[in-house]
């Protein structure tokens, strides 16, 4: 018997190779799956299929190298014995994967699936398993079960458990489908397990008993297509790997905030796309550099990260805000998280850090922290005023007197209100985000000047307006009738009243691809050391002035909200010109 | 030599508020002589022109503004630190502002000009402590 297993010969080397070459590709899933795989149930069950699976296709090609038929007959019935396992462990492995074996318990899983194939083995080893070989042109040697009790039901037993897999990957992929993430991979192993189901009856059932041909025996090597369907999910879809680490080089990659992380020496091993973005660098450009190098000669910036380098090399993990120079020399604010970047064995290896621009956030607080403290007086002032006028009015007898001061409060109120007014404008302004609005300035102006009409010098004053304009501007209505409102105010407000006739021309023409903009008046005009500064926020410019300070510092901020400049040209009693350029938005944004 | 009353000058370019005081300390003391201006600059050339003559044996009290257009209250007390040491030693300034901000609270601390900081409006309880002062 044991010389008969090794009469063998190469004369079928190709049918040989059709059965060893699905054998070599299914041990090396094995070895894949069973080292370098995370070990779990499912991942364990499907070595052991893929092993098995190896080791019945290598033993099946080593049966038709067999030179007599008795060898053939030999390998052909020890051929049989791993597949009432292969088949125990693939429905094992389905029911793992398609998570129904958490509908059962683990002992009644292992026990319906394998004491039928522990006792079918037995009856395998005991000689029950009975086969007849023949000669065949095409395979050399064909082997064909012989129809007795234990056979069928070893038969029985394969076809079962192979059905009930084929259904459970259907059912899945059916389940899942409607999930992106899980839909391809589940659809590649239901028809991965379906190929080699279909060849198997129409090779092995359609062929021989409807047809007629002579028997295939394909079957056995076709289920390597089901194995390497597997392998194509877990390598390439990640079906087995549920950790969000496939995700995030995705997130990484479009989340607004800088990922980067360096090494030990500080060199920078990974920026993220944000990162450069903020840094104004390409990855490049980064990669090895020293990252304290990124910092601004600000000392306490410096002296942070020289602290914060200890704090990783403890494996303590921080925020902290520093200075950072960008690319082009600019400098921004940047908060860190930081985390020390520690390798599988916990070794810390370097540094990561979720750098967030906070530069425009600072600039907003110092601006808050300025307007508070302004507002506080602009607000304050009047207010203050009516509570002593509140004050007077009750000590105070005289209904004359009285009268007088209930109108100064009532001016006090007004001046308040203007006060309030225009910082709520001021808000809106930089709040806009929408710049279609056609812009006809004939219509705006006269638009604007109708407001005038009661206020207080406006009847004595000229206003001319000079367009030459022929095509359509687009910009934002609110923004510029805030523009020439303020202007035209001032204009009225500060004309020289030692003259007979103040006047205020507008004009507006196209300049080099440049709306221009010119208020020129001959009004008291501002004096030459305060011309830079009359756009500052509550600045006020003359001992006459009684507005809030806020006008110029409006128009300012629109003129700014547009990408637009605005200069201011005066001498002390001789006029005041103020000069706009916008830019062209070439068509209206749909 | 000229009046030696005490005297209290007020600068401030919210002419209510110079209403507001004058009448409250009125009020208080009806005797005193107010002045007020709400241009620093006029304030400036009284203080040169009416005070250079004046002996030391009187005091006068200054209700500064600090927020003022054209000339700051401290660009005012820079320039009134230029003037003759017989005018400032007769002279106790009290900074009078809504302000809230630090900036002013502290410069109102740290210059040697400033006796105190005042908060707007000025108050009954504030009159009756200056008058002291005054009268001392």
């Amino acid at each position: 018997m044991q010389k008969n297993l090794f009469h063998l010969s190469f004369d079928y080397w190709e049918v040989f190779l059709l059965f060893i070459i699905p054998a070599l590709t299914d041990i090396s899933i094995f070895i894949y799956a069973f080292f370098f795989l995370p070990q779990n149930k499912r991942n364990k069950a499907f070595s052991a299929f893929v092993l098995l699976l190896g080791i019945a296709q290598a033993l099946d090609g080593i049966m038709r190298l067999s030179n007599t038929a008795e060898t053939a007959m030999e390998w052909s019935r020890i051929s049989a014995a791993p597949w009432v396992f292969i088949t125990s462990f693939g429905l094992l492995f389905a029911l793992r994967y398609t998570k129904w074996d958490r509908k059962f318990s683990n002992n009644l899983i292992l026990t319906f699936l394998f004491l039928p194939s522990i006792l079918l083995e037995f009856g395998i080893i005991g000689g029950l398993y009975e086969v007849s070989v023949e000669k065949s042109e095409l395979w050399h040697w064909i082997a064909n079960p012989k129809s007795t009790t234990a056979t069928n039901m070893i038969y029985m037993w394969n076809t079962v458990t192979s059905l009930v897999t084929f259904v459970l990957f259907w059912l899945y992929y059916f389940k899942v489908r409607k999930d992106e993430n899980r839909r391809d991979f589940s659809l590649l192993i239901a028809a991965g397990n379906t190929i080699p189901f279909v060849t198997g009856i129409t090779s092995e059932v359609v062929f021989p008993l409807v047809l007629g041909i002579e028997d295939f025996p394909i079957s056995t090597p076709a289920i390597t297509i089901f194995s390497v369907s597997i392998l194509i999910a877990i390598v390439k879809y990640k079906a087995f790997d549920y950790s969000p680490k496939h995700q995030w080089k995705n997130i990484l990659e479009t989340m607004n905030e800088g990922v980067l992380i360096v090494n030990n020496q500080d060199q920078i091993m990974y920026a993220n796309k944000a990162f450069c973005e903020q840094t104004g660098y390409e990855f490049g450009e980064l990669k090895g550099v020293i990252a304290r190098n990124l910092l601004t000669d600000e000392i306490e910036s410096k002296k942070k990260v020289e602290q914060v380098i200890k704090e990783r090399e403890d494996k303590k993990s921080s925020q902290y805000e520093i200075l950072i120079k960008t690319k082009r020399g600019q400098k921004i604010w940047t908060l860190i998280s930081g985390s020390p970047y520690l390798d599988i064995h916990g070794n810390v290896i370097g540094s990561i850090g979720i750098h967030t621009n906070i530069s425009e956030l600072k600039l907003a607080n110092n601006e808050l922290k300025l307007f508070i403290y302004k507002a506080s007086h602009d607000l304050r002032g009047p207010l203050a005023s009516i509570l002593g006028l509140t004050d007077l009015i009750h000590h105070e007898n005289d209904k004359e007197k009285i009268k007088n001061y209930s109108a100064m409060i009532d001016y006090s109120a007004k001046k308040l209100d203007t006060v309030l007014i225009n910082l709520a404008k001021n808000m809106q302004i930089k709040e806009i985000d929408r710049f279609d609005d056609e812009i006809n300035f004939g219509e705006l102006i006269n638009e604007t000047l109708k407001r005038f009409v009661g206020y207080e010098g406006f009847q004595y004053i000229s206003i001319t307006k000079e367009i030459m304009l022929e095509e359509l501007f687009f910009s934002n209505k609110l923004i510029m009738e805030s523009v020439f409102q303020n202007i035209i105010e001032n204009a009225i407000k500060y004309r020289d009243l030692s003259f007979a006739n103040p006047w205020l021309k507008i004009s507006i023409s196209k300049i080099e691809n440049r709306i221009q903009i010119v208020f020129l008046d001959n009004g008291i005009g501002i004096e030459p050391s305060f011309q830079n500064r009359v756009f500052e926020m509550y600045f006020r410019g003359t001992e006459t002035s009684k507005g809030s300070g806020l006008g110029l510092y409006l128009v300012k901020t629109a003129i700014d909200k547009l990408g637009g400049t605005i200069e201011v040209e005066s001498k002390k009693n001789n006029g005041t010109k103020f000069l706009i350029s916008l830019p062209v938005v070439k068509s209206k944004v749909i | 030599m000229k009046s030696m009353s005490p005297e209290i000058i007020i600068i401030d370019d919210d002419p209510i508020n110079n209403i507001i005081c004058t009448q409250q300390i009125k009020r208080k003391a009806p005797d005193i002589k107010i002045v007020d201006f709400i241009s620093p600059l006029h304030g400036l050339s009284y203080i040169t022109d009416e005070h250079s003559q004046r002996s030391s044996a009187s005091k006068t009290i200054l209700l500064l503004d600090i927020n003022m257009p054209v000339m700051t209250g401290w660009e005012f007390l820079d320039r009134f630190d230029t003037l003759c040491i017989d005018i400032k030693n007769n002279f106790m300034i009290y900074i009078l502002s809504s302000s809230f901000d630090p900036i002013d609270k502290n410069g109102a601390k740290t210059n040697p000009l400033v006796k105190d900081f005042i908060s707007k409006p000025l108050t009954e309880g504030v009159i009756i402590t200056l008058l002291k002062e005054l009268r001392k």
